[in-house]
């Protein structure tokens, strides 16, 4: 069969001598779904932007439907029928999803756009693959599913054959994935062809027909459907001996160590990840993947839980841009010691909690102590040096200078209340560098060039910086939002093993956290958000089922267990 | 790689401007070469031309750091203008109404200036910081009143006699000595210099300067750090207000010795321009504010010597200032082909 889409040996070098993709290929056929994976650097994310026009190869050549193509931005890439749903999907918010849709291609009726025309396609195009939303509806008010949604029509809406989706599961919670999948095997289906980027490896050896991997910015393999399971692919996907995340997996592989030997020692680590990513519905490896849950669940030894460190009383608070009330009185209570997860599907008010506790928002109700402290009237400053660490879900948005370099990142929020780095206001230039640097050692920071801008770090990369910063501290409470979102096996491992770290070590964690696989298999308690409200609470006894939670977090089920 | 290109690019901009410039000239027939050397010997030509020239430059370079501090927090003040006039006269009517100690009355006078004109920010800031108004409209607004505030005190209340309008001649001992006898070259270049200097420390060297900069990269992530980002935004701007306010005091002080209405002809928005060339570092900003005032001294010199127009000047700031956004754009460029991550 033809061909719809091929890179043949493209190579791509960014400065510093970082070979980002090293003769890659990679071919996609008629109706197939084509999964990518690999860890974070490994290429995955240049070798889409090459894919839709974003980049240009150094070498190597494009084909598209055969024929040898030069694309000098995603206009060439659009009229080549090939379009890219961002792992950031890029709406303007205000605008209705029509608008979102036609945008940049309106039809027209003389000067004016043809909004009937546009509705009438839209509506035309949720028939035909189940792409259900309002044409009218504004782009702000839509769920983190729908606007993936409007995305795709979006790509659809300009004549796109081959849709790229770069992790599109990343924020989806499970009911949005299953959506999802069976939009995209209903678009496969009338001939359209989906490159599937993802770090859930379940998830892609469910949808895929076929998948790469890469690793250091190289093919490892192809494999087909049926060929291998997750572990299998967990294995070729770090490989044996990769130093990139090591320490990681020994860490991991410590938290663990109850779990049952898979493979070589290097694949424990990796493999018990990829089975705390695993989602409920997958039929092979499922079993072994939840033994594995339950195991990491084991080597939390059964302490008593501690002192309280965080009280959360009645608490109701409105958005920070809207009048709507997002907080309706929720209630929680966190001890020393150990991890309570926060399910829920984003939106529920998870997002201004944090901005609560950490005193960016002020609530309109209720009360939140921190170690016996009313903390509501007080500044973030204060509340951090109480010993309160932030792992934000948004690393660009709300955790790094991203134009900084790293050592500037890795003493953001701590160039105050580190006496080894300011005196009298001045800063020890010298001490903070060299801090950057005994962290970045500590931590595995990969290049361990701090002098290099955060942002030509990768997101795992990234990730450590703010965990090496934000974890090396004597610290009371860990507020984790999403803290693995968007990472691969081995960096999630890391990440789950330094918080594990931090509750051994007395802490309470918050996490917060849409993976229900990483609430079960972290939390040592679970509370369940919805709609500003905390309906349930329950002891992580290995007796918590998904789909309880599942039904919970949808406003329905029991409520029994309410502490 | 980050320093290079922070050298390179306005080195580059300010080059192809001149090259444009230039052939600009030769199009009008005239030729080059002797306007060349007409402009190099404007500002480099004897000690007495390179003297006018660093008096020239001295006002637009400290209006410039204040520009750059704000820049710096990622605000842009564009009030400076206004902040420059009332700086001015607060300094004059200090320097001429009161009685101090030689030097010590210099000083209070400078600080008098430094503080109307940090406090022209106040209320852009207070605004910006509880309504979320855009800094830009505010302080242009700031500076339409203060601008016709103060044009109305030198025309009506505090007008000296005399044709031209402006307050009374300030006391010898306000007066910013001469450094070198014979010239206008006054103690104000030194004291521009040593506050670039200053703001260098200040901003890359202390913890106030660290969070100055972190809300200029990302006032989400600086929130999130704990840094009191609404203190901070006060802070740069009164800062940024503040050396705007000097730069006309330093004028007042150094040079016309007594206020002149409207002595600033668009000095606060040229000085824009060089926060632009000098990236908005204030090392940076200390050697474009030369550059400009060379190129004004020079471009008056042509005019002396051919005739050519004043407005020429303009020209080559006006080219320098779209060159670096051609910059920007080649850099969007580079990102693409990932040339620059």
């Amino acid at each position: 069969m033809e061909h719809v889409l091929a890179a043949i040996d493209i190579t791509k070098r960014y400065p510093g001598g970082v070979v980002a993709n090293d003769q890659v290929s990679f071919d996609l056929l008629p109706g197939e779904v084509h999964a990518v994976v690999g860890e974070n650097g490994a290429g995955k994310t240049t070798l889409m932007k090459i894919l839709a026009g974003l980049l240009a190869p150094d070498s190597g050549s494009i084909l598209v439907r055969g024929q040898e193509v030069s694309m000098r931005g995603p206009v060439d890439a659009y009229r080549l029928g090939i379009g890219m749903v961002h792992q950031h999907l890029m709406l303007i918010p205000r605008f209705t999803v029509a608008e979102n849709i036609a945008l940049g291609a309106e039809p027209r009726r003389g000067l004016n756009i043809d909004r009937a025309a546009i509705r009438a396609w839209v509506k035309d195009l949720s028939h035909q693959y189940g792409l259900a939303v309002d044409p009218d509806a504004i782009v702000k008010n839509l769920s983190i599913g729908e606007k993936q949604r409007v995305e795709i029509i979006k790509v659809m809406y300009r004549k796109a054959d081959v849709i790229i989706l770069d992790e599109p599961t990343a924020v989806l919670s499970p009911g949005e994935v299953d959506n999802l999948f069976s939009v995209i095997r209903l678009l496969c289906r009338a001939g359209k062809s989906v490159v599937f980027v993802s770090h859930k490896l379940p998830e892609v050896i469910e949808i895929a027909d076929r998948i790469t991997v890469l690793a250091k910015g190289r093919v490892v393999g192809t494999v087909s459907r049926g060929q291998v399971d997750v572990q299998a692919l967990g294995e070729m996907i770090t490989g044996s001996g990769s130093p990139d995340f090591g320490t990681a997996r020994s860490g991991a592989a410590r938290s663990v160590t109850a779990g049952p030997a898979v493979g070589g020692s290097g694949a424990i680590g990796s493999a018990a990840a990829a089975g705390s990513s695993e989602r409920g519905s997958v039929a092979p490896g499922s079993a072994a993947a939840g033994g594995e849950a339950s195991s990491a669940r084991l080597s939390r030894h059964d302490r008593q839980a501690g002192d309280v460190i965080l009280r959360i009383t009645g608490l109701r608070a409105r958005a920070a841009s809207s009048e709507a009330e997002v907080l309706k009185g929720a209630t929680l209570e966190l001890r020393s010691g150990e991890i309570l997860g926060i399910a829920g599907v984003e939106g529920n008010g998870q997002a201004e909690l944090v901005d609560v506790i950490l005193g960016l928002l002020r609530p309109n109700a209720g009360e939140v102590s921190i170690l016996g402290r009313d903390v509501t009237r007080m500044s973030p400053r204060s509340i951090r040096d109480l010993g309160v660490a932030l792992i934000p879900d948004d690393r660009h948005e709300k955790g790094l200078l991203l134009g900084f370099p790293a050592w500037e990142n890795m003493m953001l929020g701590y160039e105050t209340s580190d006496t080894r780095i300011q005196r009298g206001g001045f800063l020890n230039i010298s001490a903070a560098l060299s801090r950057a640097k005994e962290l970045a050692r500590t931590f595995n920071l990969i290049p361990a060039n701090v002098y290099a801008p955060a942002s030509s770090f990768s997101g795992g990369n990234q990730q450590k910086m703010i965990l090496a910063r934000e974890l090396s501290s004597t610290l009371r409470l860990v507020v984790a939002a999403q803290p693995t979102r968007g990472l691969d096996v081995g960096s999630t491992a890391f990440v789950h093993s330094k918080i594990v770290e931090k509750r051994d070590a007395g802490a309470g964690v918050l996490l917060i956290s849409f993976d229900l696989d990483e609430i079960l298999g972290l939390s040592d308690r679970i509370a369940v958000m919805y709609d500003g409200r905390v309906v349930a609470t329950m002891c992580n006894d290995g007796k918590v089922t998904k789909e309880r939670l599942g039904l919970l977090m949808t406003g329905l089920g029991d409520r029994e267990g309410v502490a | 790689m980050r320093f290079s290109s922070k050298v390179v690019t306005p080195a580059i901009a300010v080059g192809g401007s001149i090259i444009v410039t230039t052939l600009i000239l030769w199009a009008m027939g005239e030729p080059p070469g002797a306007f060349g050397r007409a402009f190099a010997a404007g500002s480099f030509g004897s000690f007495s031309n390179f003297s006018e020239m660093l008096v020239k430059a001295t006002p637009l370079l400290v209006a410039a750091l204040g520009v750059s501090v704000a820049f710096k927090a990622g605000l842009f003040n564009i009030g400076v203008e206004g902040q420059i006039y009332a700086g001015g006269l607060a300094a004059a009517y200090v320097a001429a109404a009161w009685h101090l100690p030689a030097g010590l009355h210099a000083l209070v006078a400078m600080g008098a200036g430094a503080l109307i004109g940090g406090m022209l920010t106040l209320v852009p800031a207070w605004l910006k910081v509880s309504r979320g108004v855009n800094e830009v409209i505010t302080t242009l607004m700031v500076y339409y009143v203060a601008s016709l505030a103060v044009h109305y005190m030198v025309v009506n209340p505090l007008r000296a006699p005399g044709v031209v309008p402006a307050t009374r001649p300030i006391a010898d001992t306000a007066v910013l000595p001469v450094l070198v006898r014979g010239t206008r070259l006054h103690m104000g270049v030194v004291i521009a210099v040593v506050l670039g200097v200053l703001l260098w420390f200040l901003i890359y060297r202390t913890v106030f300067g660290f969070h100055v900069r972190s809300i200029g990269e990302n006032r989400i992530a600086a929130a999130y750090a704990g840094i009191p980002v609404s203190q901070v935004v006060y802070l740069s701007m009164f800062l940024s207000g503040a050396v705007a306010g000097m730069a006309g005091a330093i004028q007042v002080l150094g040079v016309d010795h007594r206020f002149f209405d409207q002595f600033s002809p668009g000095l606060g928005f040229d000085s824009i321009a060089v926060a632009l060339v000098g990236m908005a570092h204030p090392l940076g900003t200390i050697f474009a504010g030369f550059l400009f005032g060379a190129l004004r001294t020079g471009v008056l010199e042509m005019t002396v010597r051919f005739g050519t127009p004043k407005a020429l000047a303009l020209v080559v700031e006006g080219l320098t200032v779209l060159f670096l956004a051609f910059e920007r754009l080649y850099r969007v460029k580079l990102l693409r082909e990932g040339r620059v991550r």
